[in-house]
């Protein structure tokens, strides 16, 4: 060989080299200019990004609920919340599966305190619960203060009867003090009735024991302990409504927006410009906004998500919902609802509800507020991280089957592994942990 | 006479199209009814009121407030008024029924409306409920004795 041609051999293998080197460097640097800028948000991305934002003096009180926003009613319920005197045997309390450590959730797939194998969905997060229609997965409640009193006496749950929740408050002294001061005094009946009979209306087991004792008590007795127990519920309501999360990273960033002040040197975004794409994903091609949208993230009704088939084998959520919604004796209907009786603004939801065929399978849209602290997620609580949740939403034709009542829209999305990413990181600005810390802190 | 390949081709020819005729005209028709549908049914906005009338229609519908205004993901009441095709009062009394949802999306609404009566042909429904943003359409059906007549009208619902 030449010495003129090993010189060209050497050049040509030191120009490819080079050409490689520089060609590594312009993606790197190119996926790395891509990771920081900043998306510009058109004026309707920007009016929805205000819809999503918190308002915190919008916040209503439950009217059915005359304690709802009452501070000694909030103080009572949070100490009740926390109570294991609450429980049958004293053992569970309302943060036993609600675990603030655990952004009020539970780190479980399922929880079954008992053991009862009776649990049959993931422990929901009480996060933005203030905002809600309907309460539970399926929507069986239509107050907070009616779904709080359901785990009270739910064999699987805190196993307590009403009968023996009044003995637990005429017994103890902190727990009386605190309830006469808010609801008055506990009438003078139940103070000299007999409860010691564990009783609870059980109307789909009528030879059960506990509900022969129920009717067994006089009719004045049985309104006197509604009345009592009706109202531990609202105590409970009163402080999970205070339960928000108001005070995130996107909702600084909302107001940095709205503000203009974005393009001043001197202002550092609240949210990253990834975590920024991955709004722009939210509310743009990943179409999250359809059911996630208000200020709660989320429309408060009910979608089949094709996570169980929709036969009498399975899962049925709202559909089964509606019966026991319509007849339970603490609903929007009854006498303890505290909105007058004349006005129907907040009765009449219940006139306009019924099972359809359409609701089988289907189940709440959860509110994303605090939602990393709350995994696993969905009602059945198969995934472990938000990321499996995105990737199930991305390749979600494959887990449709012919017989689904289908939403039409909700197919596969077709995200990237970096659009993936960039909603990830968006999820994650949804945090505010000012009211753990604070309830933590104080206990 | 000799049958050769060319006479086979035109027999075939023209069977294929006799026999596809049926259904090409099928076609068409429901094309054009559908094209009937589309075109046919307006609304238009007056005030707080929408009107909704359809070409060959003995009827019109004058809904209040007016769709525009409709709200997402709240419970909202209605006045829905049934009047002659060109929005004269009706000698005669109907009956109405009220639906609403989403094509795009293969679902209708989460509630049952209620329909209560104010006069002849005057009725508040009460009750709807737009749970997600888009386009939803709306049904008037009104019906006096066996008869059947539809309108339809869509509203988009933004977020």
């Amino acid at each position: 060989m030449m010495p003129n041609t090993v010189h060209k051999t050497k050049f040509n293998r030191l120009l490819l080299f080079s050409i490689i080197i520089m060609t590594l460097f312009m993606i790197s640097h190119t996926s790395f200019a891509i990771e920081n800028s900043m998306p510009s948000f058109s004026d309707k991305e920007k009016a929805i990004i205000q819809s999503l934002a918190s308002k915190p003096q919008a916040i209503q009180c439950d009217p059915t609920n005359r304690v709802s926003g009452n501070k000694k009613a909030i103080e009572f319920g949070q100490h009740l919340f926390f109570d294991k005197r609450l429980s049958g045997d004293g053992q569970l309390s309302c943060a036993s599966c609600h675990d603030p450590k655990q952004g009020f959730a539970k780190h479980e797939k399922i929880s079954d305190p008992r053991d009862s194998k009776h649990v049959k969905r993931h422990v929901p997060h009480l996060w933005g619960m203030a905002y809600n229609r309907w309460y539970f997965w399926d929507g069986r409640a239509d107050s907070l203060w009616s779904q709080a009193l359901f785990p009270l006496e739910d064999g699987a749950e805190m196993a307590n009867n009403r009968v023996n929740l009044v003995k637990v408050i005429l017994e103890n002294k902190d727990l009386k003090k605190s309830y006469e001061e808010i609801f008055g005094e506990i009438p003078q009946s139940l103070k000299k009735a007999d409860l010691t009979v564990a009783a609870k209306p059980h109307p789909k087991q009528p030879n059960y024991p506990e509900h022969q004792a129920w009717l067994a008590l006089s009719e004045e007795e049985k309104g006197h302990i509604n009345q009592v127990f009706s109202n531990l519920g609202k105590a409970l309501a009163s402080f999970e409504e205070t339960l928000l999360a108001q005070y995130t990273a996107f909702d600084q960033f909302a107001q940095q927006l709205k503000n203009n002040t974005l393009h001043d040197e001197a202002e550092i975004a609240a949210i990253s410009p990834l975590a920024a794409q991955g709004l722009k994903l939210f509310i743009g091609k990943a179409a999250c906004i359809n059911c996630h949208f208000g200020e709660n993230f989320s429309d408060g009704e009910f979608h089949h998500s094709f996570l169980e088939k929709i036969d009498f084998k399975h899962d049925l959520g709202r559909y089964t919902a509606i019966k026991p919604l319509l007849n339970n004796e603490f609903n929007a209907n009854s006498t303890f609802n505290d909105v007058d009786e004349h006005d129907k603004t907040y009765r009449n939801k219940l006139d306009y509800i019924y099972q359809n065929i359409e609701f089988r399978g289907q189940f709440k849209t959860p509110s994303l507020r605090n939602i990393a602290l709350t995994y696993p997620y969905m009602h059945t609580g198969e995934f472990n991280d938000l990321a499996e949740v995105i990737d199930y939403y991305n390749n979600i034709s494959d887990r449709m089957d012919e017989t689904d009542h289908r939403e039409i829209l909700l197919t596969s999305l077709f995200l990237s592994e970096y659009e993936k990413k960039a909603l990830l990181a968006f999820l994650n600005t949804l945090t505010d942990e000012s009211v753990i810390d604070n309830i933590i802190g104080g206990k | 006479m000799i049958i050769n390949c060319k006479h086979l081709f035109i027999l075939g020819l023209l069977m294929s199209t006799f026999i596809s005729l049926p259904a090409c005209k099928q076609a068409v028709e429901l094309s054009q009814e559908n094209n009937n549908e589309q075109a046919a049914t307006n609304s238009i906005e007056q005030d707080n009121t929408t009107i909704i009338t359809k070409d060959k229609s003995a009827y019109s519908v004058l809904i209040t407030p007016r769709l525009s205004s409709l709200p997402l993901n709240q419970y909202f009441d209605m006045t829905v008024e049934v009047r002659s095709e060109f929005q004269k009062a009706l000698p005669y009394s109907v009956d109405l029924m009220i639906d609403a949802g989403m094509r795009a999306h293969n679902h209708g609404m989460n509630v049952k409306p209620v329909i209560e009566r104010i006069s002849d042909n005057k009725f508040k429904v009460k009750g709807m409920l737009f749970h997600m943003p888009g386009e939803w359409f709306i049904e008037a059906a009104i019906k006096r004795g066996v008869m059947k007549n539809t309108l339809e009208t869509t509203v988009d619902i933004p977020l």
